[in-house]
């Protein structure tokens, strides 16, 4: 289940840099077509990965409430972090 | 002329929202502290004390029934858990025109009976959210409306922050009104999947009551026809007339129960049927952590020799679909941690409530150059609706610790307060400049939460020694909740007294 969470967490924040205004503020430089390309792709694969992780136990039905639960977490301690970025550049 | 799709779905968002915001953030606060119910009781309960329970507890309270309630025509033992703290035994005795029906709650350890206060702990704030104390004057109604104005929020607000799908993870820090538009969005894209459930489930918990038409034209008893030929349970138990002794030894069951249900502490209750009677039924009902559903799993054997008895058939999908639903809206399948997170979202909830309604307020103001009745009301309502409730939740608690034990209807005169501190907070903001009336209920929260702690310590220091010395976290762990919603009135009190200034 931690597992999953930080996958979500690593995964989120992978689709976050393949946005050009996330990653000119992580990085300081802009962001290559290709470079968008690798984000997305790795961050909507690494959800997937984090989904299946959870779901592939005991209780399939429960841990998609924790899926959906830590997704909602994640989400908003990702903006922070980035707005917090943003905020010290 | 062809109306602009968005423009309209602006419109709706901001006005669902106005006219139902206050009593949406009603439902949702009240809602999100229900994950908390037992919690919540065992704290308003604190005659219960913070001993672990024997394992000796279900032995222990058949022999007390066996002795005050010999020739009962049903005993019921609900046993104690680690967030509720709360062994209760009652039984029914046969008598005309009506049964008699007796309760009495043990202390865990020695098993005597203890007297506790009469209140209606944290169930207050679940039957709240969805009868608004308005039972018998159509509160559910409400409700749904209510839920239903939810959905119609959630959807049209996807068009008006559109904007912030293309800028996702995204909160503007550098001004005030920016930051509080952008978290308005941010929650209210990660409550999504969570408000839909609730609205969705909300409706269909009440899917009778709220579109009856059908079932009554189809059913002469509408929907208690309906649910009596859908619903399962165990086979009707016919008296043998024989008189038998019931099991008090329970090590027999214990072991068959174990065998079906082999996580720690499954049992949630165990009821005798016909106890002295040779056909006589033992229920062993199932804590609902292993299912969505809120179908309470049974078993069902003899309480005259302990053998299996048939159990109860598997339900239909539809009618399991619906239980499902209630099941995902009451939650009690979530362990501590998935509790916490939902908690997180029900919060994230009344903060995306609470933040459209000042949002509302203040893109207004910014833009007329006199304020007009509708702005006023808003602005009193507001600061009612949002600090006002934070306030009467702690009027509750109060009541809860300094009403005296023995008074007639202690319970409704807690509730009582609840409500009157609500309304004492309204008159309050009407009285008041808006900023004064905002600052100082803000400082009376803050005090009230920060105090209460040690307000429960002066009058009796045993009740947090005791959790203390036993780690009873449930106990501490409400002190420590309302330290922390104190701490965060005082930090909110002096961030606006500051930004006045």
């Amino acid at each position: 289940m931690i597992l999953s969470y930080l996958l979500q967490l690593v995964a989120l924040w992978l689709l976050s840099m393949a946005m050009t205004k996330h990653f000119r503020h992580s990085f300081k430089r802009s962001l290559s077509a290709r470079q968008e390309q690798c984000f997305s792709i790795g961050g909507w694969l690494t959800l997937v990965i984090s989904f299946i992780s959870l779901l592939s136990g005991e209780f399939p039905a429960l841990m998609g409430v924790y899926w959906l639960s830590f997704l909602a977490l994640n989400i908003l301690l990702i903006a922070l972090f980035n707005s917090w970025k943003s905020r010290k550049r | 002329m062809k109306p602009d799709f968005r423009k309209t779905m602006i419109w709706l968002h901001t006005y669902s929202g106005l006219v139902l915001g206050w009593l949406l953030l009603a439902i949702f606060v009240t809602g999100t502290l229900s994950y908390f119910n037992h919690e919540i009781s065992q704290w308003m309960k604190p005659e219960l004390g913070s001993k672990p329970v024997s394992s000796m507890a279900i032995n222990q309270s058949l022999q007390r029934l066996n002795t005050d309630a010999s020739g009962a025509i049903n005993w019921r033992i609900n046993l104690a858990t680690s967030r509720n703290n709360h062994l209760k035994l009652s039984w029914t005795m046969a008598n005309k025109p009506k049964n008699i029906r007796h309760s009495q709650t043990l202390d865990s350890q020695s098993f005597q009976p203890i007297e506790v206060r009469d209140t209606q702990g944290g169930n207050f704030f679940r039957t709240f959210h969805y009868t608004l104390q308005l039972r018998d004057y159509g509160g559910r109604y409400f409700a749904g409306i209510a839920a239903m104005m939810m959905l119609v929020g959630i959807f049209s607000g996807i068009f008006t922050h559109r904007r912030f799908f293309r800028d996702f993870f995204t909160v503007r820090l550098n001004n005030v009104l920016k930051t509080l538009t952008d978290l308005h969005a941010v929650v209210g894209i990660i409550t999504i999947p969570f408000c839909f459930i609730l609205s969705v489930s909300a409706l269909f918990i009440y899917i009778s009551m709220y579109m009856p038409w059908s079932m009554d034209h189809h059913y002469d008893k509408g929907s208690r026809e309906l649910n009596a030929l859908v619903s399962t349970s165990l086979p009707a138990l016919i008296p043998a007339n024989i008189a038998a002794k019931p099991i008090t030894d329970f090590t027999v069951i214990l072991a068959q129960v174990q065998q079906q249900w082999p996580e720690q502490n499954a049992i949630k209750r165990i009821s005798y049927e016909l106890p002295f009677d040779a056909n006589g039924r033992i229920v062993v009902s199932r804590h609902k952590s292993m299912s969505l559903s809120n179908k309470t799993q049974v078993l069902a054997f003899s309480s005259v020799d302990g053998h299996a008895l048939t159990g109860a058939e598997s339900e239909r999908t539809a009618r399991m679909l619906r239980r499902i639903f209630y099941g995902l809206h009451e939650a009690l399948f979530a362990s501590a941690g998935l509790r916490w997170l939902l908690f997180f979202m029900g919060s994230a909830s009344c903060l995306l409530i609470a933040s459209g309604m000042v949002m509302w307020l203040n893109k207004r103001l910014a833009k007329v150059k006199q304020r007009h009745l509708g702005h006023y009301l808003v602005e009193r309502l507001n600061i009612a609706g949002i600090i006002g409730l934070i306030l009467a939740i702690a009027g509750y608690f109060y009541a809860n610790r300094l009403l005296d034990f023995n008074l007639a209807q202690r319970a409704d005169a807690e509730i009582s307060v609840f409500l009157l501190t609500w309304l004492a907070a309204l008159t309050y903001s009407f009285i008041r400049p808006a900023q004064r009336a905002w600052l100082e209920l803000l400082l009376i929260t803050a005090i009230a939460y920060l105090l209460l702690p040690f307000v429960d310590f002066i009058l009796n220091p045993q009740w947090l020694l005791q959790a203390w010395q036993y780690n009873n976290w449930v106990y501490l762990g409400v002190d420590l909740a309302l330290l922390t919603t104190g701490s965060i009135s005082l930090i909110f009190y002096c961030w606006l007294r500051g930004r006045n200034n």
